[in-house]
């Protein structure tokens, strides 16, 4: 074999310098080529979840234009996901509108029906009573005298309650059958409990908002307090700072059955969500920027929840706090909720 | 991983005085040590991850009831006409200076 040919063979054998840069341009050009096929097919799942959404801007940083393609990614994806054309809505909030909202405690038969509607209006997980967005708790009722509210606990032989601390007229006060939420009466309202519905407050300074390290918790025009559930890192501050204990963890993947998920969504509510991401009372705002009541309102066979726009004079929820003997949530912080408790 | 890194790194230095390629070796280490860190690292987060709290419930249960009892002892406070008023003058006076900014 000649020398010339020795020396061929050798550099046929040994990549140079050149080849391996050619190389490494090719797996890249490769690279390039097929993300910009997946992220070209819209319509495609895995497309939208490994890299538009996984790259989308906060919510509330995003351009309208960027809501909107936020919003259409959803769709495409929720609608495979559960067969059915499900609708995810941008809807910013209405001029001119607070929300309040206001509770009966005397007219609250402890049903739970809210409860209930909430779960299936929300896309909340099923099967987990402890992730529902409203509680209902079941108190123990003495004699009821709603003059003795402000006053403190009748002298009862033998027991020592120390010092007034709920303001409640019961006898003993307020005493909480702890581990039974989830009471299961023949009938309500049971005669020896009164029962006492707590959700998200939707404080006007809301502590929560201000722990999120990453802002994605935030409180909207109409006074609504909202997750960016695509931008919450799962810290959990936000539920450390809430002193109403109203936020909600996700630490499974949350059960939502295909044929009970309600494709009437928004993207700041009841959309659903993933293991790992805080959730709480949105006062379903995808019904109420539409000029709907709430879920629970509706449900409520007593009438004992009223809701409204706190700027108007005229509304429901001015009216409840003009006339009525008006109760809150005792709380450290002044948060300043808009939700209210009264009686009649 | 690094004992043996570190000894081809040794070896490739021997033969770099032999007068063998050692720029493409040592191009072709740090990308399989670099693969195979991030790969290492990106495993251990998915299971760690995945694994999440022992008891799904416990965690569920730990992070509600204990707010039950809490708002129990505080209980309810009632809220005089004034200062409903002033309240909800404070939540309009709020509104309009935020639409104004």
């Amino acid at each position: 074999m000649s020398e010339d040919q020795n020396k061929l063979q050798e550099s046929v054998k040994q990549p140079t310098r050149r080849d391996f840069l050619r190389r490494t341009g090719e797996v890249s050009v490769a690279s390039f080529v097929g993300a910009a096929g997946l992220l070209a097919n819209a319509k495609d799942v895995q497309a939208t979840t490994t890299w538009a959404e996984h790259f989308q801007k906060n919510y509330r940083l995003m351009t309208d234009q960027e809501k909107k393609e936020s919003a259409e990614r959803l769709e495409v994806r929720y609608s495979e996901e559960y067969g059915k054309k499900v609708t995810v809505d941008t809807s910013d909030a209405i001029d001119g509108v607070l929300f309040g909202y206001a509770l009966n405690i005397q007219k609250c038969i402890g049903c739970r029906r809210c409860v209930k509607a909430c779960v299936k209006e929300n896309n909340q997980s099923r099967n987990n009573t402890q992730i529902e967005w409203i509680r209902v708790i079941r108190m123990e009722k003495g004699e009821f005298l709603k003059e003795n509210m402000p006053k403190g606990y009748p002298p009862v032989e033998g027991e020592e309650y120390g010092v007034q601390v709920g303001g409640n007229a019961y006898s003993p006060a307020g005493v909480v059958l702890e581990g039974k939420h989830y009471y299961q009466p023949e009938k309500v309202p049971e005669k020896e409990a009164f029962y006492f519905p707590i959700q998200c407050m939707q404080c006007e300074k809301p502590p929560c908002v201000k722990v999120c390290p990453v802002r994605t918790t935030y409180r909207e025009p109409d006074g609504i307090v909202v997750v960016d559930y695509n931008w919450c890192i799962g810290c959990r501050m936000c539920i450390g700072a809430c002193p109403y204990w109203a936020r909600r963890f996700n630490w499974g993947e949350p059960n939502l059955p295909k044929e009970e998920m309600n494709p009437v969504t928004h993207y700041l509510g009841n959309r659903p969500r993933m293991k790992g991401v805080v959730e709480k009372c949105t006062f379903c705002i995808q019904r109420t920027r539409k000029g709907r009541y709430t879920a629970c309102i509706e449900v409520c066979p007593v009438g004992a929840r009223k809701f409204g726009n706190l700027l108007d004079p005229d509304s429901e929820i001015r009216k409840v706090l003009d006339r009525k003997r008006v109760f809150r949530l005792k709380a450290e912080a002044n948060t300043f909720p808009k939700f209210f408790y009264f009686v009649d | 991983m690094f004992k043996s890194f570190f000894k081809r790194f040794q070896g490739q230095k021997k033969k770099q005085k032999d007068g063998t390629d050692s720029r493409r070796w040592f191009l072709k280490g740090t990308a399989v040590f670099g693969t195979a860190a991030i790969a290492a690292i990106s495993l251990a987060r998915s299971v760690n991850l995945k694994r999440g709290p022992a008891d799904l419930q416990q965690a569920y249960e730990d992070d509600v009831l204990p707010g039950d009892r809490i708002l129990k002892e505080r209980g309810f406070e009632e809220v005089s006409k004034e200062e409903t008023d002033a309240m909800v003058q404070m939540f309009v006076n709020d509104y309009d200076k935020k639409r104004q900014a």
